[in-house]
């Protein structure tokens, strides 16, 4: 399978991603606000406390900005590009291409993550490592683990969002769908609170779902708790979530080829 | 007041649509619910763990959180016209051109136009946050408690408003969306959604003297919770929600004439 057209649509991805620097700057100005919200909000519950469900305050602060990094990787994407296509019937012109639909995709989405997470995620949480006390990685093979962990969540995040978009096959209100999985989705990651506060059983929910590689994985990665187990989930969910995406996508293709559309 | 009569037969029909699409409204108001009721959980569970926050326990803080929904629903119900990037498309594609030869005033055309009625998911959200946290925080349910409850979200709702109505002025003048305005408004309704006691001086005067959402949350908040405020923030400050939000209401409808005006002259 020839890589040549999925790196050529990486690159016009990332490409799209990065033109769009004014908008970029404002997302990350709310980033960084949100952050700093939170910063505070948590310094004032740890007063009391040192340590919570085994984490600290510093544990508490980098989960804060992780979740800053990687909101817009998970949420900001959500833009049903897909599933209007699929709508239109545009989706013809893309089967006739040699390229895998599911892949081609893929990649572009994976081009625009890439642009966010350079120039949006990355900075303010560079920023919040120098003015803060965060738990980051201080090595090598630990950097890198976290750069993984983020890439993988950004394919969790894609795979997720396409599974989602595919119902549009099957309905005109794919929109109203997506809104009513945003939420629980939003929730199970972590992104309200930490896993790691959840009541037991919810805990054990999450870290079953495919959510817990979107941001709850890759907070542990930097948090440096469970990193292997954390990124193994996040390679088996990644894997998983994908082999379902091309089944449900070669279903509904042929069920709209069948019915003539 | 033609005017704001004509708005509302406008709203009317705008709302009408979504008779046509009941799942879509279905589903819109559970996902609006959902976005609420998010938060409200989160904080339960995260003062479950860690006791107090500020020294206000988990009922006073749902409440901030609660009339802070109660505000921001109908602010988002009403103005979602007005969301940032939607409305820099209107602006730059010359569509706010046709808006100018109604015989309304445009503003009331452009709200008019896009009427979110799933917030009353929202908002419901917000007043069973409020009646929950309130009973358990023993607010005594008196008329003036009413009143102020009442009180507190249309003062947020005219404040967010205000804060959507500014940024679209900028946007005549930028021509393009500033994800600084959604900052402001869900930003700020985050912090509000706190006790005030927990954030520093810059940030108490930002959000109760300049973009007063937490003026009209938490100062509220104190007088149904019996509590005294941080320096800078004091109860006595209560009249001084409605009129921040009317004042603040003002100045961005200024800035949308002086927009709208600068669209004209640069030939739209």
């Amino acid at each position: 399978m020839p890589a040549g057209p999925y790196v050529a649509l990486l690159r016009a991805g990332f490409r799209q991603q990065s033109r769009s620097a004014y908008v970029n700057f404002g997302g990350l100005l709310t980033n960084v606000f949100f952050g700093v919200v939170r910063t505070i909000v948590f310094t004032a519950l740890y007063q009391q406390r040192g340590s919570v469900s085994g984490l600290d305050l510093a544990d508490t602060i980098t989960y804060v900005w992780v979740v800053q990094a990687l909101f817009a990787v998970i949420f900001t994407n959500w833009q049903w590009d897909f599933a209007r296509r699929v709508r239109s019937g545009d989706l013809a012109v893309d089967l006739v291409r040699p390229a895998d639909v599911f892949l081609a995709t893929g990649a572009f989405d994976l081009g625009r993550n890439l642009s966010q997470l350079v120039f949006r995620s990355s900075l303010p949480l560079l920023g919040a490592a120098l003015l803060l006390d965060l738990h980051l990685p201080t090595s090598v093979p630990g950097w890198t683990a976290l750069g993984v962990a983020f890439v993988l969540a950004a394919l969790l995040s894609f795979e997720f969002r396409f599974l989602q978009e595919c119902t549009a096959f099957v309905t005109q209100d794919y929109r109203g769908i997506g809104r009513l999985i945003i939420f629980p989705a939003y929730f199970l990651a972590g992104f309200a609170i930490p896993v790691d506060f959840f009541p037991r059983w919810l805990q054990t929910v999450a870290t079953a779902t495919p959510m817990y590689g979107m941001l709850a994985g890759p907070v542990h990665v930097a948090q440096g708790l469970h990193v292997l187990s954390a990124l193994a989930l996040q390679v088996a969910w990644v894997l998983a979530l994908g082999l379902l995406c091309r089944a449900v996508l070669t279903r509904s293709i042929r069920r709209v080829v069948y019915a003539g559309g | 007041m033609d005017d704001l009569l004509l708005y509302l037969r406008l709203a009317r029909a705008t709302l009408s649509g979504y008779a046509a699409r009941p799942v879509l409204l279905i589903t819109g108001m559970l996902g609006a619910a959902m976005a609420a009721g998010v938060e409200v959980v989160a904080i339960v569970l995260l003062l479950g763990r860690f006791g107090r926050l500020g020294g206000w326990d988990a009922h006073e803080v749902a409440l901030l959180l609660g009339l802070a929904e109660c505000g921001l629903a109908p602010a988002l119900a009403l103005a979602w016209r007005l969301e940032t990037s939607t409305f820099a498309a209107l602006v730059t594609s010359g569509e706010f051109d046709a808006v100018l030869t109604r015989p309304i005033s445009p503003l009331l055309w452009v709200l008019a136009s896009d009427v979110q009625a799933r917030e009353i998911g929202r908002f419901t959200v917000g007043v069973g946050t409020v009646v929950w946290a309130g009973g358990a925080g023993r607010v005594h349910w008196s008329p003036a408690a009413v009143g102020i409850v009442l009180l507190s979200a249309a003062s947020c709702a005219v404040v967010l408003m205000a804060v959507h109505i500014l940024g679209a002025a900028v946007t005549f003048r930028t021509g393009q969306g500033t994800e600084f305005v959604n900052a402001l408004i869900f930003g700020g309704v985050t912090l509000a959604s706190n006790p005030m006691q927990i954030f520093d001086v810059g940030l108490r005067v930002l959000f109760v003297y300049v973009v007063p959402v937490a003026l009209t949350v938490y100062v509220p908040a104190l007088h149904l919770l019996g509590r005294t405020g941080p320096p800078l923030v004091p109860r006595a400050l209560l009249p001084a929600a409605p009129l921040a939000a009317a004042l603040l209401l003002g100045l961005s409808l200024l800035a949308w004439r002086g927009g709208v005006r600068h669209y004209q002259r640069t030939g739209g």
